[in-house]
């Protein structure tokens, strides 16, 4: 053997050798990946069922609480119970209050939670505006109730918006339901989700203006909880069309803008359009 | 990669380790609150109005992306398919920013106000403040994840650091390191060499 040989050799000894290594070191590295891919697979999905089962057998919804809905449910007047898709009004807005309708003129539906801050808010901002406007017979006003927010914020009295939402058909009954919805935004606690006892829920029903001789049939209404099928079977509708959030307002059924919600000149302008 | 030589590789992997652990915790405590709070992030979800996401879809997305993510944070922890994963996770920090971009254009707000926080963004001036910020952060993600898909090879991962230190780690079957293998490998060679 030469000495270039020899060298020649080595280096191809040397390749050979750092080839084999090579592969040695891919195959670990495949094993690892294998492995590792497997096992962090394996720990994603348990803590995603985890999380599924949890949330499906926890959550803060109370026994007494219907969370079903319930076609023939008891509503209060004005209230839809079906869904005619032909009707201007009733299209869409099951379980809705209708505030006002007016033949002829776009539908305004708004969604409220009476714990929501926002909701209190946008009531103080527009709220009157709104039904100025209905008055004036510009529009339909259909309020939507729901009742998301008692189900994340559980405070000192649970199922607030559910209690609040059938305390307000009751008042709808009496002929004082956005008196009564004005007084709720009005007084919620400062802590959101702390809510309201049954014991204020009744007293609202004196400061919303329910004459004395309503007063003992709308105070029994509040106190057997008669409307919170109404409450939940509307949350449900809330749910299944995913609305994003409360206030939430729809015109002939398309979101409006929360800009344009909030502005009472620019809705007006938007609703004129549409007329 | 013309300039890669120019940065120390060793650098360059242990700042990329940093990107990754850091990648990895906001993804996990990303995730995490979302599992912990579904009702919340459905509700977000919702919330951003995504043409055709509706009824099970979003409930699909609402388990997929908290479970995505943690998915996307533990292989980032252990640095495994680092590239890949940066790769997943720069898309999705896009589709953040995207998401919040086109909701803003179109007047709705992301946040309902509803649970406690996200009040402040009611007001114009809130909002503004709170989507230029949430944006500003996801792109800053995004360019650490895209530093990741560039160069995945970083310090205390599965993966591997990077090789040598003088080669790129993507063509390690150039020769360039041949003397010193040959140094290396030499006991075995005279070991061998008796038998031919």
């Amino acid at each position: 053997m030469s000495k270039a040989d020899n060298a020649k050799t080595t280096k191809e000894k040397a390749a050979a050798a750092r080839a084999a290594a090579e592969a040695e070191q891919r195959r670990r590295d495949n094993r690892v990946r294998l492995i590792g891919g497997a096992a962090i697979a394996v720990v994603v999905a348990a803590i995603l069922g985890v999380a599924i089962v949890t949330s499906q057998s926890g959550g803060s919804t109370s026994a007494d609480i219907p969370t079903d809905t319930v076609a023939d449910a008891a509503v209060p007047v004005d209230v839809l119970n079906t869904d005619d898709a032909t009707d201007g009004v009733q299209a869409g807005n099951i379980w809705g209050f209708v505030y006002k309708s007016n033949p002829g003129t776009p539908t305004m539906a708004i969604w409220e939670d009476f714990q929501c801050p926002a909701c209190a808010q946008f009531e103080a901002t527009n709220g009157q505006a709104i039904r100025a406007l209905a008055d004036a017979g510009k529009v339909t006003l259909v309020y939507r109730p729901t009742t998301f927010i008692e189900k994340r914020l559980a405070g000192t009295n649970p199922n607030s918006s559910t209690r609040a939402t059938s305390a307000y058909g009751c008042a709808i009954d009496a002929g004082k339901g956005k008196d009564y919805a004005a007084v709720v935004f009005a007084n919620q606690p400062a802590n959101e989700g702390d809510g309201w006892s049954q014991q204020q829920l009744v007293g609202f029903g004196k400061d919303a203006g329910i004459p004395d001789a309503e007063f003992p049939a709308f105070e029994t209404c509040v106190n057997d909880l008669t409307y919170l099928q109404w409450a939940t079977n509307s949350y449900n509708v809330f749910l299944d069309t995913g609305v994003p959030g409360t206030p939430a307002g729809y015109l002939n059924g398309t979101e409006v803008p929360s800009a344009t919600l909030s502005d009472p000149a620019a809705l007006e302008q938007l609703i004129a359009e549409q007329s | 990669m013309g300039d890669d030589r120019r940065v120390n590789p060793q650098v360059r992997a242990w700042i990329g380790t940093v990107f990754r652990l850091a990648l990895a915790g906001i993804l996990f405590w990303s995730g995490f609150a979302k599992l912990l709070d579904h009702d919340e992030s459905r509700q977000a979800i919702i919330g951003y109005r995504l043409p055709g996401v509706s009824g099970v879809l979003i409930d699909v997305l609402a388990w997929g992306l908290p479970a995505g993510e943690i998915l996307l944070a533990i292989l980032l922890l252990v640095g495994l398919f680092t590239r890949w994963a940066a790769l997943a996770t720069a898309v999705l920090m896009m589709g953040f920013v995207i998401g919040i971009a086109s909701v803003w254009i179109r007047g709705y707000n992301i946040e309902c106000g509803c649970f406690g926080g996200g009040g402040e963004a009611l007001t114009e001036e809130g909002k503004e403040w709170r989507y230029t910020s949430a944006m500003l952060r996801d792109f800053l993600f995004t360019g650490m994840a895209v530093w990741l898909v560039a160069w995945p090879r970083t310090m205390l991962s599965l993966d591997g650091g990077p090789r040598t230190p003088v080669v790129d780690p993507d063509d390690d079957l150039t020769d360039i390191d041949i003397d010193i293998d040959i140094d290396t490998d030499a006991d075995t060679e005279t070991l061998e060499e008796p038998t031919r």
